[in-house]
């Protein structure tokens, strides 16, 4: 597979359409699932991710092959990511009033949105809420399993920034878990055993 | 914060470790658990946090795309390169049509700071008569070439043949703008 892999992708630097086709089929779900956890809807996840392979197409002159192709493509993946989130954001915020009062009262109850109910839709919303860069952070470290060092590399930072970002987005996300008072009160009773993470 | 008994800075190094576990020493666990013993604030993080942490370690789903999307992105190629190439296209237009103005225009000015109003005349004049004779071969070239040329490459070439009309109705509006005010100063 790993030879394999190697000769597509020469094959597609030297401009062999077929072989970075098979490229795409190969890397499609680790792009996908990124743009997917970054967009958080499945159509604008299609595109995006059609996007990135078409950018990265048009790009292979300039990929370092002693970098890894899919850190690659996952990091032009994110950066189209950021940008269309901010943009989106910049637009919501144009908008924000009218949306409200017009969609507020159609828009899914929490016991709606729960009801699906994997503990993941719920971690959906509350990535959602997260800032751009800081959601691509928590992706990249939980669904793609990144070392903070792949993360910087990925997302063009420094270590230091992935850290602060990652820490950040835990903090944020930690105090948007709601706890109920049983709980609250047992864990108050137990001793403190740090987990593993 | 000051619910700390006074020691915000501790309160906030704790909120990093109990953050960012897996870099703790034994002994900062230790440390922490004393502090989460006493803090209220801390313990409620420290609780969220082993919630949200659960929820995110847990095997999550990849998402993956409809099935086809390599070949869709495969028939899209050609589609995506035809846009990119009208794009450039475009762009040259631009670019081409804004130097012509800016030519004419320059020559314009140039031209009318240094000549006298008679010369300016003529010379408008004489312009005119050859290009209305260029224009009949023009014509005729540009009927011969559209044959075997892409309308892409005549583009440049009519934008110049605009540009030098342009040029000249120019010239004859100021000509004649420069007329009437030279008239009404005699009068
Ligand atoms: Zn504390």
């Amino acid at each position: 597979m790993e030879h394999e892999l190697q000769q597509w992708l020469d094959e597609a630097m030297q401009g062999k359409e077929e072989s970075f086709c098979r490229l795409v089929d190969h890397y499609q779900n680790g792009v996908y699932n990124l743009c997917y956890r970054m967009l958080g809807n499945r159509h604008e996840a299609e595109d995006a991710a059609q996007e990135s392979f078409w950018r990265a197409y048009r790009n292979l002159h300039r990929y370092d092959p002693s970098r890894s192709f899919q850190t690659w493509l996952l990091s032009i993946a994110s950066h189209y990511c950021i940008d269309q989130q901010r943009k989106r954001r910049m637009t919501l915020i144009a908008i924000d009033e009218p949306f409200e009062e017009t969609f507020g009262s159609n828009s899914p109850t929490p016991e709606h949105v729960y009801s699906n109910n994997e503990q993941s839709s719920q971690m959906e919303e509350l990535i959602n809420t997260l800032k751009p860069t800081d959601r691509a952070a928590l992706v990249l470290r939980y669904w793609h399993q990144m070392s903070e060092k792949e993360i910087a590399d990925t997302l063009s930072l420094s270590v230091s920034a992935v850290k602060s970002r990652l820490f950040r987005a835990r903090k944020e996300l930690a105090e948007k878990m709601e706890t109920r008072r049983e709980e609250y009160e047992l864990h108050e009773r137990e001793t403190y055993e740090p987990q593993k993470i | 914060m000051n619910s700390m008994k006074g020691k915000p800075m501790n309160h906030k190094k704790f909120e990093q470790m109990i953050l960012t576990p897996e870099a703790l020493t034994s002994e900062e666990r230790e440390e922490l658990a004393r502090h989460i013993a006493t803090c209220e604030s801390c313990r409620k993080l420290s609780l969220q946090w082993q919630k949200a942490s659960r929820m995110l370690n847990k095997p999550l789903p990849m998402a993956a795309p409809a099935p086809g999307f390599s070949a869709r992105f495969a028939h899209s190629i050609e589609k995506r390169k035809e846009a990119e190439q009208q794009k450039q296209v475009r762009r040259f237009i631009t670019i081409l049509l804004v130097s012509l103005l800016s030519a004419a225009l320059i020559f314009a000015v140039t031209y009318y700071s240094t000549n006298s109003l008679e010369t300016i005349i003529k010379d408008t004049a004489n312009a005119s008569a050859q290009m209305l004779f260029l224009w009949e071969s023009l014509k005729a070239i540009i009927s011969t070439v559209t044959g075997f040329l892409p309308t892409v490459l005549l583009i440049p070439f009519l934008l110049t043949a605009a540009s030098a009309m342009l040029t000249l109705t120019l010239l004859w509006l100021v000509s004649i703008w420069k007329l009437t005010l030279q008239k009404e100063t005699v009068l």
